[in-house]
């Protein structure tokens, strides 16, 4: 006993919370599924079995089509504009100047805010009845418009905006951390040679840069998959239905169409993509270090 | 060991033995009326109910849906509360049809004589009543700000034909024609007030209740389809996501000429000093459809045994249905009782046009609270969808009855 004991220690030692693990992540992924094959309402019901009509269903709901496209709209816009922006403000404060912790803190203030916060602040800004599009309006160009959150084309752009305000102090805090790690020997020698900075910059300092690259997008991910308070917060899903992501779609019929089916279904179909993206990237990194 | 576990053992027979009657006839009640007008008229229920002996054991909820959430996870945890805020109708099915519920029968005999047949028949499940209504309010109103009326030189629209013509003359003195806030709840009452002006009563109840296809592919709704897309040439460009109350601000301050929501509104003209019926013209719109879309709020009655919770959610449900409380209640709260025997002595001007329209059963209960959930959510998206888009009438009609059907 004493000496299985002294063998498999870490083994005794984390098992209290992977069963927590096997119950509460695992154990509720399963529930969830389950779920997605009855027809539950109000309360889960496991009388009521139906197969995949679920998922039928959700499939066949218009408004289910427009969410999950804008979830990879969004993300991908988002993760652009974030990365190559923040890019640019690490790059650019990077720079030796003048003041320099006072413009980090202006860009990293956002993340002090939560997304609800941030949500109402753009609402009011791109509101083109009492935002900026009426501020410009007073300052005498009145053929300005900006009604980025009234069109159901566009509002996408809002979110983005709302969401780069939001996470770009992080992706620049992390960029400079990355850059100001750079060997100044790779400067030197590179002025040596008179070759120009931008040149250093897209040829060596940014390949150096991938692992932050990595670190930076996985954040970013999560941030996407997670973006529920933003737009309940920013549009509400509107103008119609144009702005719903699958979060606000399953929350929606969990708790105000009493339709828990449908919603675990959505759930499962969330987590498949979340998996389909994951599991080769998985793949790749334990055959690497493997 | 076992003589420790004894003596607390009977200490806690001791404990449950004595405190059983000190808390006889508490009544934990879970409700979401926390703002200011609701909170008042709330008072009125708790101090009636107060005087009867029993002790109402306050649990607010922020929000219907939070409020309706806590409930359920209480249910659902085998800890219901003594009583909850519902809605009639389907809300209230669900919950009877898992057994959650008790009937009240005992107190409410007469009841059937006392309510609308259209609140009676969705307070009971089986023919017994599970929880006791409070409140009607009205959804269909049209609201006019009457010193812009007054201003443009315009009387109260009766149907949306007149409405859509004097939205240019409204237009012209630089006010909004129609205040709305675009989220899918509230444009949902200017649809359905379409959908009673092309077809009548009959028609709303085949698109909205039965959601039959044929009448989703109809010449009306076609013709319903093309008067809601002049709504999107009614409103002004902050419509999108706008919530309701600041929307209401827009015709309290005479910035836009008519409103359509429901008559919850009220609280704010009476906030703005604006009389209801005077400064502020109402209208059941369309005038003459003999329809008023309305939603009851009810208290249920969980599925409790303990004898003395049961005798306090009986003295809870009494009390509901006492005149005075009802009509004390409705005062403040900017609705009328259910009951149809309170005098009309005392309500303004709408409130008395809804309580005529009451007696004549002219009530059609809101199709959240009959319809499926999820095909009349899809006709809901649908319908938000079409006014936030540039879709022709056709294509908004076929994409609605498509997305329906689906959900079959």
């Amino acid at each position: 006993m004493r000496r299985f004991l002294q063998r498999h220690v870490s083994q005794v030692a984390l098992s209290p919370s992977l069963a927590l693990i096997a119950i509460f992540l695992y154990g509720f992924i399963a529930y969830t599924a389950a779920v997605s094959t009855t027809n539950s309402k109000a309360f889960p019901r496991f009388d009521s079995f139906v197969g995949l009509e679920q998922y039928w269903r959700l499939f066949h709901t218009p408004r289910w089509h427009v969410a999950f496209t804008n979830m990879f709209l969004f993300g991908g816009l988002f993760l652009l504009v974030t990365i190559s922006l923040g890019l640019v403000i690490a790059i650019l404060i990077d720079q030796r100047i003048r003041a320099e912790s006072f413009f980090r803190s202006i860009v990293m203030y956002p993340m002090a805010m939560s997304f609800v916060v941030t949500g109402i602040i753009w609402q009011w800004l791109l509101n083109p009845t009492l935002g900026i599009e009426v501020m410009v309006h007073q300052l005498g160009f009145t053929s300005f418009r900006l009604d980025w959150l009234t069109n159901p084309d566009t509002v996408i752009w809002a979110l983005v905006v709302a969401a780069f305000w939001q996470g770009c102090g992080l992706v620049m805090a992390l960029f400079l951390a990355g850059l100001r790690g750079i060997d100044e020997d790779i400067w030197k020698a590179a002025a040596v040679d008179g070759i120009p900075a931008w040149r250093v910059y897209v040829y060596i300092v940014i390949p150096m840069l991938a692992p932050v690259f990595l670190t930076v997008v996985v954040l970013l991910a999560l941030s996407i998959v997670r973006s529920f308070d933003l737009v309940v917060a920013l549009t509400n899903g509107g103008p119609g239905v144009s702005s719903d992501l699958p979060s606000v779609f399953m929350f929606d019929m969990a708790f105000r169409r009493t339709n828990l089916g449908l919603s675990a279904a959505s759930a499962v179909v969330m987590l498949g993509t979340v998996l389909a993206i994951l599991i080769p990237y998985l793949y790749v990194e334990t055959r690497e270090r493997g | 060991m076992f003589t420790k576990l004894g003596v607390l053992g009977s200490a806690m027979a001791f404990a449950l033995t004595t405190t059983t009657p000190v808390f006889a006839g508490t009544a934990e009640v879970i409700h979401w009326w926390t703002s200011g007008g609701e909170a008042a008229a709330l008072k009125i229920l708790v101090e009636a109910y107060e005087k009867t002996g029993n002790t109402w054991k306050d649990n607010p909820v922020a929000g219907g849906e939070a409020a309706r959430m806590v409930a359920r996870t209480r249910i659902l945890g085998g800890d219901p509360p003594t009583s909850m805020q519902w809605q009639v109708g389907a809300p209230l099915m669900a919950l009877a049809e898992e057994g959650q519920l008790n009937d009240i029968d005992a107190v409410a005999q007469d009841w059937d004589k006392l309510l609308p047949k259209v609140i009676a028949d969705n307070a009971k499940y089986k023919g017994k009543y599970v929880s006791a209504p409070m409140d009607i309010h009205g959804h269909n109103w049209l609201w006019g700000n009457q010193a812009v009326l007054d201003d443009v030189g315009i009387p109260m629209p009766k149907t949306w034909d007149e409405l859509i013509a004097s939205a240019d003359k409204i237009r012209a003195k630089g006010y909004i024609p129609l205040a709305l806030g675009g989220q899918s709840w509230q444009e949902i009452f200017v649809f359905e007030s379409i959908l009673i002006d092309v077809g009548g009563r009959d028609f709303l109840t085949k698109v909205t209740y039965n959601l039959d296809d044929t009448a989703l592919r109809s010449p009306e709704m076609l013709k319903a389809f093309e008067t809601f897309a002049k709504v999107r040439d009614l409103v002004d460009p902050g419509s999108p996501s706008r919530d309701w109350n600041i929307t209401g601000g827009l015709l309290i301050n005479g910035k836009a000429a008519y409103m359509i929501m429901g008559d919850w509104l009220k609280g704010e003209f009476v906030a703005a000093n604006k009389a209801p019926g005077k400064d502020i013209a109402c209208e059941v719109f369309p005038a003459g459809g003999k329809t008023l879309v309305f939603g009851t709020d009810a208290f249920a009655m969980t599925a409790v045994k303990d004898p003395a919770t049961r005798e306090a959610q009986l003295a809870l449900a009494k009390t509901i249905m006492d005149p005075v409380v009802q009509k004390e209640f409705s005062l403040r709260k900017g609705s009328i009782p259910p009951r149809l025997d309170i005098d009309k002595t005392g309500f303004d001007p709408c409130a008395q046009i809804a309580m005529g329209e009451a007696a004549e059963g002219h009530l059609f209960l809101v199709p959240d609270n009959v319809a499926d959930a999820t095909s009349i959510g899809a006709l809901v998206d649908q319908m938000t969808t079409f006014l936030h888009s540039k879709m022709t009438p056709q294509e908004g009609m076929t994409a609605m009855a498509d997305a329906v059907a689906a959900t079959r």
